[in-house]
């Protein structure tokens, strides 16, 4: 959750830096669905783990927030001992993303190992990246967590077998390559020219001391150290 | 008692002080101590004789540079860099005083007067149009163009004189139909054009536009014309397929250009022609290579009858492979001979006039390996240490008496050797190194990085390039004594007509075969492993992905793969691919299985860089201000993908974890263009671009942290839950010029600071601290005066002083040298005077004991009154 908080946040200040590209996606709201996701999945066997079958959709309705709902049938007992099947032999848990956007139809392919997702309860996040012109380039899956099993449950041990989809979305918009911060300089150097009309010397206006204190120093301690044996003397007498 | 010996030691500590001034940059007496520059020329198409200074030969290459080289050494007299995207397509003596150089340079032709002692330029001038020959009769210049319009060629003719004369400038142009097909080839010699299809002969005489046909012997197929080049005995000879050659003159009579037979010439595989001047009347030199040590040159005159008693023999210590330009030249009356082969050696004679004897043995005292201006990949090995090393992984795995046997076996094999590869026990700290080179032509060369002295070159058998470079591996460094290091080329074959893919692997510090060059299907990617085991003689394995999915390791017997990914990058459209590794069922075989897929939309993948392997971070965090730790993102499979739209001119940089798939970071410019130089190491990413909307050139400076929390601080994994997303803090910079080549520094343990290494337009190398990333130019070029030209890429290797960095250079030069990003803390100084500090020591002892006594005495006498 903590990761989440922290996501909003940085999405939150990117919309703010393009409040005009925002103005759609608020009027877009009520309209149904903006995009949407359509999930299928493939795992079992070497052999049959090519064969993708439909997982579910999940609806995007506005990428701030991001609002979506996800529909997904859970996963029956005998996927799931499938799964685990994988997972024992270090398989991988395969996801292919389609989606309906503006922009058209466009399909992205990833995947995971088994046992991460198992080990996660099938809590799952996608996070969909965006490019400033707020099209979809990109689908990045990953588990939510990995304690499922581990973690306390109020049933102990008897908690229920994994068969339950938690899809969670982010949304991660691309940056604006970043461009040299120049007014400041430019700035100080129109500062540096009024101050030097004015007459001001801006160029060492340090005391004396601080200056020449690395010549002062030494002279200093020349004496320090002549007069150090003279007291001796002084109290001889 | 103490305070005698209080003021000593401060006066001490301000004496120090004084003396304690930094030496940042070189003094003058350290030019070329730590540092050597090797120029070169690049690929040597014109060789012209300078009719003033017999041992001055003036030299045009294919990637526009010309200069001028002394013939009896070799060396570089002076040398010009031209346009990189140009090609010079004519260089020659123009009056008595002057070269003349045409090349195009993309829709542009420039010819260039330039003076012959000095090529400093006398005089430009460029014209629209595209060309593929010139040719120079008096002082017109014939541009023709027999290459883009086949069968038809047209010709420009220009006035070189009357061009002074603004006023005049008007070229004519005149278009001629061959009759041959568009797959005839053309090639100049004086001023006839010379083209042919199979056994049809077109010439054409482009002074008076005159065209004849004539025809070769039946069934002859010529797919290569050479000709003599510029001057007043115009020759050709057709190559056709099996050893067969025909060799013909031309003639201009009445009825146009005319095909006569010379006789009477030895015609060995690589024959080639040129022209002279042999006391002042014009020679004919043909030049034949009769075995890899031996040249034949046969000098014939005017009338094409032999002059015997010119006839040279060319003796060559160093193996020549191939002819391919050449240029015999004649000093009084005493001929020599230049050559260059295909795999790029620039090789000459000496002529000794002085000499008396009338043999006509001749051997080649220079050469100059050319290939050096085509690196393709570089890499840098330990010299085996003459004692052995005390301890290796190796011996420590055997019993006692196979570790003496072995140990004996090394020693009887380092004396046979010679010591003078194995003598490096002197170098404690790694220092010295053999630099490792393979370049585009095929060649393999090994540099003593001490003193820039190539310690062996040979050729790979078959080579071509695979994709457009090749792939070069370490495989085992010499630690692992008496086991011989190994070091691995993979390219593609050129022999085969399917493509497959070579793997040779020999020592890199002799630079001998170890095994038998080993082929697979076409490779589409390769990466080697990070440990070599005992069953694979602690060769690091690689494992190689074809073309069909199927992955091959090199050894062999390697132990099983698991947690290894292979990455593929498609230029266009940006595909990214992600593939792991999976045992067949029921074999051994492994393969190749698609995990994820990546479009990053439109354009195309102009760079894909990942971090450099094994390299070491010192430090997790970085400390803040408020004394919290900030940890940095330290993802070992973080690739940098570049793509770019060219209509558009977008530039979007994206940070994508290679072995999940999955999008770490992106960012998009607007209105930039290429091109983008990325460096990239422990947590951040440095890369170059063009602001086309502010017209400069930018320096973009992008580091990622976890935060104040680290997830695992042993192992990272690109499967983590919940994943991490970095923290990205970016900074941009206007940096003031263009920018050939990035890198940057690495050491040993990585304690040391990092400085980026940028190689700029001007032929600077500039070493800038990446603290700041605000470029102050002048006083951070490491290579002081030395100007280096067209850097295609710089290399950075650690060595065992953790202050030090090596750096190699290469592009058209070479330049080697070391750096200390963080000043040299762990080494004296020069100039650290041994003697002087002994001496102060010492009478600081001295004085400490003396005044020790007085004081004693004071005190006792003090006691008493």
């Amino acid at each position: 959750m903590k990761l989440l908080g922290y996501f909003f946040i940085t999405s939150a200040f990117l919309c703010n830096a393009y409040a005009g590209g925002s103005d759609k996606l608020e009027s877009d709201f009520f309209d149904g669905p903006e995009v949407n996701i359509q999930i299928s999945h493939a795992f079992g066997k070497e052999e049959s783990s090519e064969t993708f079958r439909p997982r579910g959709t999940v609806d995007i309705r506005s990428f701030k927030g991001p609002k979506f709902t996800a529909e997904q049938p859970d996963l029956s007992l005998q996927d799931l001992d499938l799964l685990k099947e994988v997972a024992s032999e270090d398989g991988y848990y395969f996801v292919k993303f389609s989606t309906k956007g503006p922009s058209g139809v466009k399909s992205f392919r990833t995947f995971i190992p088994a046992k991460a997702l198992l080990d996660s309860g099938l809590s799952d996040v996608l996070m969909v990246h965006l490019n400033p012109a707020s099209d979809i380039y990109a689908i990045s899956y990953s588990v939510a967590r990995n304690d499922y099993f581990t973690a306390p449950h109020v049933l102990g041990n008897n908690r229920p077998p994994p068969t339950h989809f938690n899809t969670t979305v982010i949304v991660h918009y691309g940056e604006i390559g970043p461009v040299p911060d120049t007014a400041p300089y430019l700035e100080k150097l129109e500062q540096e020219r009024i101050s030097k009309e004015r007459g001001d010397d801006t160029r060492d206006n340090r005391s004396f001391l601080a200056k020449y204190w690395m010549y002062i120093l030494p002279v200093v301690i020349l004496v320090l150290l002549s007069g150090a044996s003279n007291p001796e003397e002084g109290g001889g007498r | 008692m103490g305070h005698f010996h209080r003021p000593t030691i401060s006066k001490l500590a301000f004496f120090l002080f004084c003396f304690a001034s930094c030496a940042n940059s070189l003094y003058e007496d350290q030019v070329g101590k730590f540092d050597w520059h090797q120029k070169y020329l690049g690929h040597v198409k014109f060789i012209v004789n300078d009719a003033n200074q017999p041992k001055r030969v003036l030299v045009g290459t294919k990637d526009s540079v010309i200069g001028a080289i002394n013939s009896n050494t070799g060396a570089i007299l002076y040398r010009h860099v031209l346009e990189a995207a140009g090609e010079l397509k004519y260089f020659g003596n123009y009056e008595s005083k002057y070269v003349l150089a045409v090349s195009t340079v993309q829709d542009q032709i420039k010819i260039r007067k330039l003076e012959t002692t000095t090529g400093v330029l006398a005089e430009e001038s460029a014209i629209t149009g595209d060309i593929s020959h010139v040719a120079v009769v008096g002082s017109h210049l014939y541009l023709i163009d027999a290459k883009s319009r086949l069968p038809e060629v047209s010709i420009t003719i220009l006035d070189l004189e009357e061009d002074e004369k603004e006023s005049k400038r008007v070229p004519i142009t005149k278009k001629l139909n061959l009759g041959l097909g568009e797959s005839s080839i053309c090639d100049i010699t004086s001023q006839f054009l010379v083209c042919v299809q199979r056994n049809n002969v077109v010439i054409v005489s482009v002074v008076d536009g005159t065209v004849s046909n004539k025809k070769l012997e039946d069934g002859f197929v010529a797919n290569e014309i050479r000709t003599s080049g510029a001057g007043k005995i115009p020759c050709v000879i057709f190559v056709g397929d099996g050893e067969f050659q025909t060799f013909h003159v031309l003639r201009n009579d009445k009825n146009g250009p005319e095909l006569m037979p010379v006789s009477g010439l030895s015609t060995f595989k690589y024959v080639t022609l040129s022209q002279g001047e042999l006391e002042e009347e014009p020679v004919l030199f043909v030049t034949n290579l009769k075995t890899s040590h031996e040249i034949i040159v046969e000098v014939f005159d005017q009338n094409l009858k032999k002059l015997d008693s010119q006839t040279l023999n060319v003796r060559s210590e160093i193996p020549i492979a191939s002819l391919e330009t050449t240029k015999g030249f004649c000093v009084n009356s005493r001929c020599g001979l230049i050559g260059f082969t295909h795999d790029q050696l620039f090789f000459g004679t000496k002529i000794d006039t002085k000499s008396s004897s009338t043999s006509q043995i001749l051997n080649v005292e220079w050469n100059r390996h050319e290939a050096l201006s085509s690196v393709l990949a570089v890499e840098m090995v330990d010299f085996p240490s003459e004692l052995g090393p005390s301890w290796n992984p190796y011996q420590s795995q055997q019993d006692v008496i196979t570790a003496f046997i072995s140990r004996i076996k090394y020693e009887v094999e380092t004396l046979v050797l010679g010591e003078s590869l194995y003598s490096s026990s002197m170098d404690r700290f790694g220092l010295r190194k053999l630099i490792l080179l393979v370049t585009s032509v095929g060649k393999v060369l090994g540099i003593d990085s001490a003193t820039g002295t190539i310690l062996y070159s040979f050729l790979l058998p078959d080579f071509t390039l695979l994709g457009n470079s090749a792939f070069l591996y370490i495989q085992r460094p010499a630690k692992f004594a008496p086991l011989k290091p190994q070091a691995t080329v993979i390219y593609a074959s050129s022999r085969e007509v399917s493509a497959t893919t070579v793997l040779y692997a020999f020592n890199p510090v002799d630079g001998k075969p170890l095994d038998q060059p080993q082929t697979y299907p076409q490779v589409l990617q390769t990466q080697m492993l990070l440990h070599g085991t005992e069953e694979t003689k602690f060769l690091k394995p690689i494992l190689l992905l074809d073309i069909n999915h199927i992955v091959h390791s090199y050894p062999s017997n390697i132990p099983t793969v698991s947690n290894s990914y292979f990455f593929l990058a498609e230029k266009s459209p940006p595909v990214l691919q992600g593939f792991g590794i999976r045992s067949i069922h029921g074999s051994t075989k492994l393969q190749g299985k698609l995990l994820w897929e990546l479009n990053l939309g439109p354009g195309e993948v102009i760079g894909v860089h990942g971090k450099l392997l094994g390299e070491r971070v010192h430090s997790q965090g970085r400390v803040l201000p408020d004394r919290s730790v900030s940890y940095k993102y330290m993802n070992p499979n973080v690739v940098v993908v570049v793509t770019a739209e060219h209509e558009a001119a977008n530039i979007n940089v994206f940070l994508i974890d290679a072995v999940s798939g999955s999008v770490i970071h992106s960012f998009w410019h607007k209105k930039c263009r290429g091109p983008v130089h990325v460096v990239h190491s422990e947590h951040w990413v440095v890369y170059s671009l063009f602001s086309e909307k502010s017209r400069r050139f930018e320096i973009n400076s992008v580091e990622l942290y976890e935060g104040q929390s680290q997830s695992n601080s042993t192992v990272f994994s690109s499967f983590a839950s919940p994943v991490i997303q970095p923290i990205v803090v970016k900074q941009s910079y206007v940096f003031p010029t263009g920018i050939h080549a990035m890198a940057h520094t690495r050491t040993e343990k990585g304690i040391t600071n990092k400085d980026v290494l940028i190689a700029i337009p001007s032929g600077g190398l500039l070493e800038l601290p990446r603290m700041i990333l605000q470029p102050r130019l002048t006083e951070m070029i490491i290579n002081y005066n030395q100007s280096l030209r067209r850097v295609e890429g710089i290399k950075t290797w650690p060595t065992r002083l953790e202050s030090t960095c090596l750096v190699l250079a290469h592009g058209l030069d070479l330049f080697y040298t070391r750096v200390t990003p963080s000043k040299t803390f762990d080494v004296l100084k020069d100039d650290f005077d041994h003697w002087f500090i002994t001496v102060v020591l010492a009478g600081l002892v001295a004085g400490a004991y003396v005044a020790k006594r007085f004081s004693a005495k004071k005190q006792l006498e003090q006691a008493w009154r």
